[in-house]
């Protein structure tokens, strides 16, 4: 079976709040279908998000000029290397060959912009400041590397959505991320890099690439990765107002979110036989020639992953609870004799946790410092108990705090049990707590 | 194609004043032109909430005397917020405060998608417990250290050394003047200070904007320690009216 992607779709669209305050997207995005060296499709997205503050005056035009200076990496290598060479040598050039071109180039260009349109002061990278995230879809293998906040889900055919990547550099907080302006930025590509070989067992699958500014505009990581599979299916989609519905489902994700510029690029695959076309012609006559293979996103049909995430969405609107049908739940919860509001609040976010199980790690994976507070004592799991009502994730988390000590063998859950909680949540806490030392951080 | 059903929502911006009601504050006024200056600010921090809907604006207030306790203890939009007054009396317990202020800014109950806090600590004297411990309780709470940290010192005895060491340092920089503690030395000079904390600085800290992050792989160049502000009408060493503090 020959896998086949879709060109990638993307859109960007300026912040609530930029828009008030008069001022330009300081995101990019861009989406290619180019060629190999040995004529196969490879297709290419990226997002890039300028800083916007005062310093970064220029981070318009550095977002722009960061996608643009990935799409003449990557074109270049494909020039220079056969898509056969090994996974081992393409996994190399996404970590460290890919992003020092990206980031050489980079400069490049936002000195020659410097230059061509000089401004008071000297010139300084971090006027252009941006980050960049990417995404490059081969027949045999895709791949992601970058820098900074962009985010990465992987939605599967049946509607299911995985978070794959999310900026974890621990400097990195707050609104402070990772940049194409710092000393050695190629650097701090490596931790984003991977190569995923495709496999004749793969389903279809769409990715979804954004700027921070959708994730920010979420009120749950759950809320996020729904809201990503929904844009999948924009992205897959063969209705004609897709573009449009795109971007009005970004204005509204700004105007009612974070406000911030917002921005997404799709890639789908499909397998031939189930909708995808060949590829023109005259894209093939153009294999020989890799920098002329631009092209626009392709008219054809989109795989079968936009119809199957299109039914799954459908049956949300229609009330259905989707990701529950996606993923079957533990037996039901036992009756608790209490019906306090915290012991209703806990039941109630055991029930929303394991209606989106994908998400628990995500949502888990926030509270790490309550997870090593609790280990170290410095936080009394008898009074988040007691505040349930007020956040009961936290007394969840607290509930299953394992009992530790030598000779102590492994106490069951019956609190969680209790509650109804479903092997994904049980299993992602012990995760947690087996990733928790019990002794105080230096 | 409908839109999902999910939770879109703005950002909580949680605004909290540490305010000195030892008793010197007594002396001279300064305690009735703290709590008009925060009374009369109001207005405009909730017009700049207006004007920023996706940031949603939360104030508190601790205050600290011979002990540091809650003055609004809950997180209160401004708009709906009253602003009762502050007494003074007893001494100045200010590492208690910040030990408080500590703990409210733990992850729960502080929301993993707030955008950073902005904490205005306004004192007349200096420390009389341990400023030091309450000051490593407060840095080791990563919403702390994210926070944008003010601080404004009322006349001349107050200890501009702690409130230095509660900001931060940040050297100077291109266009840029270290950061240091605001000096007010009367109720006009106190009452800009706290318009501007509470409408620039919050509008500042609203905007959804990025920066570079601090690496360990080469020189700091481009580390901001805090989001950019708007330049202030005043420095901070400028007396504005007669001296009175």
């Amino acid at each position: 079976m020959v896998n086949r992607w879709v060109a990638p779709i993307g859109a960007s669209r300026p912040g609530a709040a930029h828009r008030r305050s008069g001022r330009p997207c300081q995101d990019a995005v861009l989406c290619r279908e180019l060629r190999g060296v040995d004529g196969q499709p490879v297709m290419l997205m990226a997002v890039a998000d300028g800083h916007g503050g005062r310093r970064y005056r220029r981070s318009e035009v550095g977002s722009r000029l960061a996608c643009e200076a990935a799409q003449a990496a990557v074109e270049g290598a494909l020039a220079a290397r056969p898509l056969a060479e090994g996974n081992g040598s393409w996994s190399r050039w996404l970590e460290r060959d890919l992003p020092e071109a990206i980031a050489r180039r980079w400069l490049e260009a936002v000195e020659a912009h410097w230059h061509s349109d000089p401004g008071e002061g000297g010139f300084e990278p971090l006027l252009y400041g941006s980050t960049l995230g990417l995404v490059v879809m081969t027949p045999r293998w895709w791949g992601h590397t970058g820098l900074g906040d962009w985010d990465l889900v992987r939605v599967e055919a049946d509607g299911r959505a995985r978070l794959l990547q999310e900026e974890t550099e621990p400097t990195a907080t707050g609104e402070a991320t990772c940049s194409l302006c710092q000393p050695r930025a190629a650097a701090l590509f490596a931790p984003r890099s991977a190569l995923h070989p495709i496999t004749a067992a793969d389903g279809d699958v769409a990715l979804v690439l954004c700027t921070d500014g959708i994730r920010k505009s979420c009120a749950t990581d759950g809320d996020f990765l729904t809201l990503a599979a929904w844009l999948a299916r924009c992205g897959a989609g063969s209705e004609p107002e897709g573009a449009g519905t795109l971007q009005a489902a970004l204005d509204r994700i700004s105007r009612e979110g974070s406000g911030d510029d917002v921005t997404v690029a799709i890639g789908c695959i499909g397998s031939l036989g189930e909708g995808s076309p060949e590829p023109p012609p005259a894209a093939l006559a153009k294999a020989a020639s890799p920098a002329a293979a631009q092209a626009a996103p392709t008219q054809g049909h989109r795989p079968a992953i936009g119809r199957a995430v299109a039914i799954a969405l459908t049956l949300a609107a229609a009330g259905g609870a989707w990701l529950a049908l996606v993923w079957p739940r533990s037996a039901p919860p036992l009756q608790a004799t209490s019906t306090s509001p915290g012991l209703r609040a806990a039941r109630a976010e055991v029930e929303r946790l394991c209606g989106q199980p994908s998400a628990i790690p995500l949502e888990l994976r926030r509270r790490r410092e309550l997870f090593v507070a609790l280990r170290q004592g410095r936080r009394d799991p008898a009074r988040l108990k007691a505040e349930a009502a007020s956040d009961p994730l936290a007394a969840l988390i607290a509930a299953d705090l394992p009992v530790a000590g030598p000779g102590i063998p492994p106490q069951p859950r019956r609190s969680l049990q209790a509650l109804g909680a479903c092997p994904a949540l049980l299993e992602a806490l012990s995760r947690q707590w087996a990733a928790t030392p019990a002794a105080p951080t230096p | 194609m409908p839109f999902p059903d999910v939770k879109l929502a703005n950002r909580p911006l949680h605004f909290l004043y540490l305010c000195d009601c030892s008793g010197s504050m007594a002396a001279s006024g300064k305690m009735q032109a703290l709590n008009q200056a925060i009374r009369q600010s109001l207005p405009g921090m909730a017009a700049v909430a207006r004007d920023n809907p996706e940031a949603r604006v939360l104030v508190r207030a601790v205050s600290f005397a011979d002990q540091a306790a809650w003055h609004i203890e809950t997180p209160t939009p401004v708009e709906q917020l009253e602003w009762r007054d502050l007494q003074a009396g007893g001494i100045t317990a200010m590492g208690a405060a910040l030990k408080l202020v500590a703990a409210a800014l733990q992850s729960p109950p502080m929301e993993v998608r707030a955008l950073p806090p902005v904490l205005v600590l306004i004192s007349d004297g200096q420390p009389t417990d341990d400023f030091a411990a309450g000051m490593e309780a407060l840095l080791r709470v990563p919403w702390a250290q994210k926070a944008v940290r003010l601080a404004i010192a009322l006349g001349h005895d107050a200890d501009l050394e702690v409130l230095q060491r509660f900001i931060g340092s940040e050297p100077a920089a291109a266009g840029r003047s270290p950061r240091r503690p605001l000096q007010a030395s009367n109720a006009t000079s106190l009452a800009q200070y706290i318009q501007w904390a509470s409408t620039a600085v919050v509008g500042a800290a609203s905007m959804p904007a990025s920066r570079v992050s601090e690496i360990p792989l080469g020189p700091a160049a481009g580390n901001i320690p805090l989001p950019d502000l708007p330049p202030t009408v005043l420095d901070p060493t400028d007396d504005v009216g007669p001296l009175v503090w």
